[in-house]
């Protein structure tokens, strides 16, 4: 035998070792969706069927979005999660250009300052974030959930800024020779260079925010502003829901991430190769 | 900083006076919005925290002065010291397991092994779903009467397997796994990004050399890996410190307050009890922890991370 056949040999048990893996790791949401199309009474068989039924139940799906408000947060979520990523857009992208090509005084303190606020946990702001929206009359309307987000984000600037720092000062020196203000230099130049880092941090965004769950169970307590995890949390106390219909709600919870990840996925693993974090 | 300097003198006489004025201008108000939030919804929020401890407030009535109250309040409580011991309970088993089973699976996955594009992108998955639907999944699989997991062991061993979530000795583990099993496919891709650093000239002139599998693993990818082990146990440490989401929804701190974090009873006693100056007091508690082991963790890396130069 060669080398190269002792090799190949000695793989096998190395993809036999991650195709189980691979089971481990998506056999839950295999588990959900089979659930979440099976009867009220075929959640119970004995021994359980690992396939869906046929015909499967699409009705738990009709139920939960009738039952549970589940269509109503599902559109709250998808508001406040595009919200972020756009106002991310602007703020994030406006002030990583000035930090990586705009030449002020205190620069690099600046910068170090809002890069040291990644630092600081959640926890630690928390009690007075409350406090200073319930003040100015914001339990209970998306702005705690957007406005912190959109204007205190210093992942996505420091995100930014280091592909703005790639790019070659001479494109502005010349647009500016030519009169050009900074603000049009950045809108007709810098920010549309800037669109597959902005690749990065708008599925980052999109995904923190669709998932996000402590800021609106501390927010929202009316259940028309409810978001999709809210909804799911729900269920934890309920009676009259079935563990079928919970499947499909968990189902249709992760299923905006799954079609952004099917067609984004670069970009997930791109934002580690960038930044070696995520926010 | 010196070639900074020079070309901000170039620039400064290429262009009029006035336009290098008024770029400063653009400068500080395209950072504006980004500097003003971090002062107010970070620095004032974090002070405001540190405030709030020596008050007395449940929003309704305004705040009294109360001194030390809270502090002895909250450090008095057994209660507190049962969540500070479970949350170092979920940090010794989430961190070293979650960074144990990507270091494997990193390593399996740059063995040279074919669809690695295929097998990262299933590993990822998990990390990138809905902590709250994710743990309902799991509390339908862990039910003690029909969960799958029950089931299977009836079907394979023939007896009763046990109550997970609601054991108090296993809440916590059981916790844990769900973390585990979501974080180790996105520490493991981190790590590949890692390992494709290392140069292949080195192992191939250890190969040479006459050194082993095990040799190779040890003497050179490991040690070229700590830096980014380093990292990711930060973050893990951080994140671990800080647990909310899982047993809130699938324990709700019990049973018997076996699951119950620090971030749970700070939740617990602002937005159920409304008592800010207690809750405070636990967070600025938890932020201490979580300080001291990430200085620890900081200092102590020099005896096990290795700097490439």
């Amino acid at each position: 035998m060669t080398s190269k056949h002792k090799r190949l040999l000695w793989r096998i048990p190395i993809y036999v070792i991650l195709v189980l893996g691979v089971v481990v790791s998506l056999f839950p949401f295999w588990w959900m969706v089979v659930t979440s199309l099976k009867s009220n009474i075929g959640i119970f068989n004995y021994p359980p069927q690992l396939f869906p039924p046929y015909p499967p139940h699409f009705e738990n799906y009709q139920k939960i979005f009738d039952d549970t408000g589940l269509g109503r947060a599902f559109l709250n979520s998808i508001v406040i999660s595009l919200t972020n990523v756009a106002g991310v857009f602007v703020t994030c992208s406006m002030a990583a250009y000035a930090f990586a090509k705009i030449r002020f005084r205190g620069r690099n303190i600046l910068f170090l300052g809002l890069v040291s606020t990644m630092m600081v946990p959640i926890q630690i702001t928390l009690i007075p974030m409350f406090l200073i929206f319930r003040t100015i009359g914001w339990i209970d309307t998306f702005l705690p959930l957007t406005v912190p987000i959109i204007f205190a984000n210093a992942y996505g600037v420091f995100l930014l800024r280091q592909f703005y720092m790639t790019l070659p000062d001479s494109l502005a020196e010349s647009a500016k020779i030519d009169g050009a203000s900074q603000p049009r230099i950045f809108a007709s130049i810098m920010f549309p260079l800037c669109v597959p880092a902005m690749a990065v941090l708008g599925v980052f965004t999109f995904q923190n925010s669709w998932n996000s769950f402590l800021t609106p169970i501390i927010y929202l307590s009316d259940k028309t502003k409810f978001t999709v995890p809210l909804i799911i949390t729900q269920f934890r106390t309920s009676q009259s829901v079935l563990w079928n219909q919970m499947m499909a709600a968990a189902t249709v919870a992760i299923l905006p991430m799954v079609i952004i990840y099917i067609f984004a996925q670069k970009y997930f693993v791109e934002g580690i190769a960038i930044t070696g974090i995520r926010a | 900083m010196t070639t900074d300097g020079a070309e901000k003198r170039i620039q400064s006489k290429r262009s009029v006076a006035r336009r290098s004025i008024s770029d400063q201008t653009w400068g500080y108000l395209f950072i504006a919005p980004q500097i003003l939030g971090a002062l107010l919804f970070v620095f004032l929020a974090a002070f405001g925290t540190a405030a709030l401890s020596f008050f007395e407030w449940d929003f309704f009535n305004p705040p009294i002065f109360a001194g030390l109250d809270n502090y002895r309040l909250a450090l008095s409580d057994p209660l507190t010291r049962k969540t500070i011991v479970n949350t170092l309970y979920f940090f010794v088993m989430n961190v070293p397991l979650t960074l144990i089973f990507s270091t494997i699976l990193a390593l399996l996955l740059c063995s040279g092994i074919k669809y690695l594009t295929f097998f990262r992108a299933a590993y990822f998955f998990p990390s990138i779903t809905s902590a709250v639907a994710v743990a309902l999944v799991w509390m339908w699989m862990y039910m003690p009467d029909m969960g799958l997991i029950n089931t299977v062991i009836h079907l394979v061993f023939g007896v009763e397997g046990p109550l997970w979530l609601s054991s108090p000795r296993l809440a916590m583990p059981s916790v844990v796994l769900v973390t585990v099993w979501q974080w180790t496919g996105y520490n493991a891709v981190v790590l590949v990004a890692g390992l494709k650093n290392i140069p292949a000239s080195y192992l191939e002139a250890a190969e040479i050399d006459g050194a082993s599998a095990v040799q190779r693993f040890f003497k050179i990818r490991l040690p070229l890996l700590t830096p980014t082990l380093f990292f990711l146990a930060t973050m893990l440490m951080i994140n671990a410190i800080q647990v909310f989401n899982e047993p809130f929804m699938m324990t709700e701190g019990g049973p018997n307050n076996a699951t119950r974090t620090m971030m749970l009873h700070v939740y617990t006693h602002a937005f159920n009890y409304f008592d800010m100056g207690y809750a405070s007091v636990v967070s600025l508690v938890l932020f201490l922890i979580s300080i001291t082991f990430t200085i620890f963790h900081f200092v102590l890396q020099k005896r096990w991370v290795v700097y490439d130069q």
